[in-house]
């Protein structure tokens, strides 16, 4: 092979090799460096031959190697699609990849469930506080919220609300494992003291739920501003919550009366006002506490824009998709439908929405994808719902009040204004502009 | 401008080489590249992967600019995009040469060094 040919063939093999490096990166400096390449490969050549040629490739894999990874890594696009999203371009693959970890984590135990396994409870009560532990660390150190995190923060969110939802028993257990911890017989006085003020520690919690999200509605107000289109959503989430709390009171109240007789009824009304109490609190809870989340998001629209959706995604994730957590033990359909019904909105939730939503360019194109995604995914539960409850009502012959109906409804109710909500408000939020600018590269000289 | 200056303290060696590369006047990647060697004795021997990557983010951090493109005509007609010094980047080589020069003064009393 003469001199020429070796330098040429060498030259065609660096260049296919540069494909590893990213389109950005390559688009700028590739003709550079192929140039570069070229002339070191003459110089080699002329000056120490074939053996010179060797040893030049071995370097230049060894720099290959390490600069494709650094690349890789620090460019605005692998940035863009590690932490935040470029504007107006779809999210790189590989931050699509990242992003589906939580959701495969939770798909992947929604086979277990429907294939009998016993881990799944165990994955599903414990991923979310895992999935957020990275989030947190990623936070911490580069204060910028991931993209992410978005949907881990939304499963934790909403784990954290179902610990409230249990608070006696997390109360109870919590007292159990701190007493074996400390090595006594006795739980420590201050968990006593909880589980003695039960009642009192559920308004308290209620009362901050419901005061931050007092406190976020004016400051979103007085800063950005609500659109028209939002003001209407929040008015009928809040139409939604009211009519929440009294089909709770009121179907706890008729289910009191029908259960009791009238002597155990008069004999016992403070604690069966403190059940209706409870119930309220139950229906309460849920939603106010969705509302929070959506108003928390708005706060990180302002760096991620309308991808702020995977959050109040992420807490759709683990819905129930047949009937409601104190009936779901009277299933009216087949395992194979069930199977079917669950199977197709976890994929939706877990696999479609979100690829669908960050991989859309423009804004309006990620809103589409959003409301298509999202609402299809409603639209399965309140099948689901519907067909569930009907059935049920087939079998038993139930006499049923209109806040049954309501109270069976509610939570797909709850889901369409509140994304709806989420929807509208992200959309007067816009990503921090900065993203799209070089990256600070103080740090990055110093590492490089 | 000092604490500027500063925070680019320490440079990396591909990042200091670099810029004393460019100290005596424009130059395109192959001749930074082989300044590079020269001055340390060929024991530093920059891939092209690390030298426009180096480049990319001293551009970005106001270290360096670029020249007109042009060809060289010591090597062939191809035209080469050639790179030069930034105010900054001057006043950044010359704080770092004089923190290496302060740390062999100290390592020459501390007897690390031998003086020839």
């Amino acid at each position: 092979m003469t001199t020429d040919k070796k330098v040429d063939s060498s030259r065609r093999t660096y260049a296919s090799l540069m494909r590893l490096y990213p389109q950005e990166f390559r688009d700028e400096y590739g003709p550079s460096m192929l140039q570069l390449f070229t002339d070191q490969c003459r110089s080699t050549m002329q000056e120490n031959g074939t053996r010179g040629m060797i040893f030049l490739w071995l370097r230049t894999l060894m720099d290959l190697a390490f600069s494709v990874l650094r690349e890789h890594i620090m460019s605005t696009n692998a940035t863009g699609g590690l932490l935040e999203a470029v504007p107006n371009k779809p999210l790189p693959w590989k931050g699509v990849a990242v992003v589906l970890i939580p959701c495969l984590v939770f798909f992947v135990g929604q086979i277990g469930q429907l294939t009998g396994q016993d881990w799944f409870f165990l994955l599903i009560r414990r991923a979310a506080y895992f999935l957020i532990i990275p989030v947190l660390l990623v936070w911490l150190l580069t204060r910028k919220f991931p993209i992410w995190g978005l949907i881990p923060l939304g499963m934790f969110y909403r784990t954290l609300l179902d610990l409230i939802n249990n608070y006696e028993y997390v109360i109870g257990r919590t007292g159990v494992i701190l007493a074996g911890i400390l090595q006594t017989k006795f739980t420590p006085d201050f968990m006593i003291f909880l589980k003695n003020h039960i009642p009192e520690i559920r308004i308290l919690i209620t009362t901050i739920i419901l005061g931050t999200v007092v406190f976020l509605i004016l400051r979103i107000a007085r800063r950005t501003g609500f659109t028209r289109s939002s003001w209407v959503c929040l008015g009928v989430f809040l139409v939604v919550t009211i009519l929440e709390i009294l089909s709770g009171l009121i179907h706890a109240w008729i289910y009191l009366l029908k259960v009791s007789s009238a002597d155990m009824l008069y004999g016992n009304i403070p604690s069966m006002l403190q059940d209706v109490a409870y119930s309220a609190f139950y229906a309460f809870l849920p939603t106010v506490g969705f509302l929070l989340l959506i108003l928390v998001g708005m706060l990180l629209a302002r760096r991620h824009g309308r991808l702020a959706l995977l959050m109040p995604l992420g807490y759709l994730i683990p819905a129930v998709v047949l009937g409601k957590f104190d009936n779901s033990n009277v299933l009216p359909y087949s395992l194979f439908w069930i199977s079917v019904t669950v199977l197709v909105y976890r994929v939706l939730v877990t696999l479609v929405a979100p690829i669908w939503i960050v991989r859309s360019a423009s804004d309006r194109a990620k809103k589409r994808a959003g409301v298509i995604a999202l609402a299809a995914a409603a639209g399965i539960l309140v099948l689901a719902h519907a067909g569930y409850f009907f059935a049920t009502l087939a079998a038993y012959g139930w006499d049923l009040e209109w806040t049954d109906y309501y109270y069976y409804f509610s939570p797909d109710l709850m889901i369409l204004v509140g994304m709806a909500l989420a929807i509208t408000l992200y959309k007067s939020a816009t990503p921090a502009q900065s993203v799209a600018g070089p990256t600070p590269v103080g740090a990055e000289l110093s590492s490089g | 401008m000092t604490e500027k200056r500063a925070s680019f303290q320490p440079l990396t060696p591909a990042v200091y080489h670099i810029l004393l590369a460019l100290s005596d006047g424009e130059k395109h990647g192959y001749a930074i590249m082989k300044d590079v060697e020269a001055q340390t004795g060929g024991r530093v021997k920059m891939g092209p992967g690390t030298l426009y990557g180096s480049v990319k983010r001293m551009i970005a951090a106001n270290l360096i600019e670029e020249a007109a493109e042009r060809p060289d005509p010591e090597l062939d007609d191809e035209r080469r995009r050639y790179y030069r010094l930034s105010g900054l980047g001057r006043r950044v080589v010359a704080a770092e040469t004089q923190r290496l020069s302060q740390a062999v003064k100290v390592a020459r009393q501390k007897h690390v060094i031998v003086c020839s």
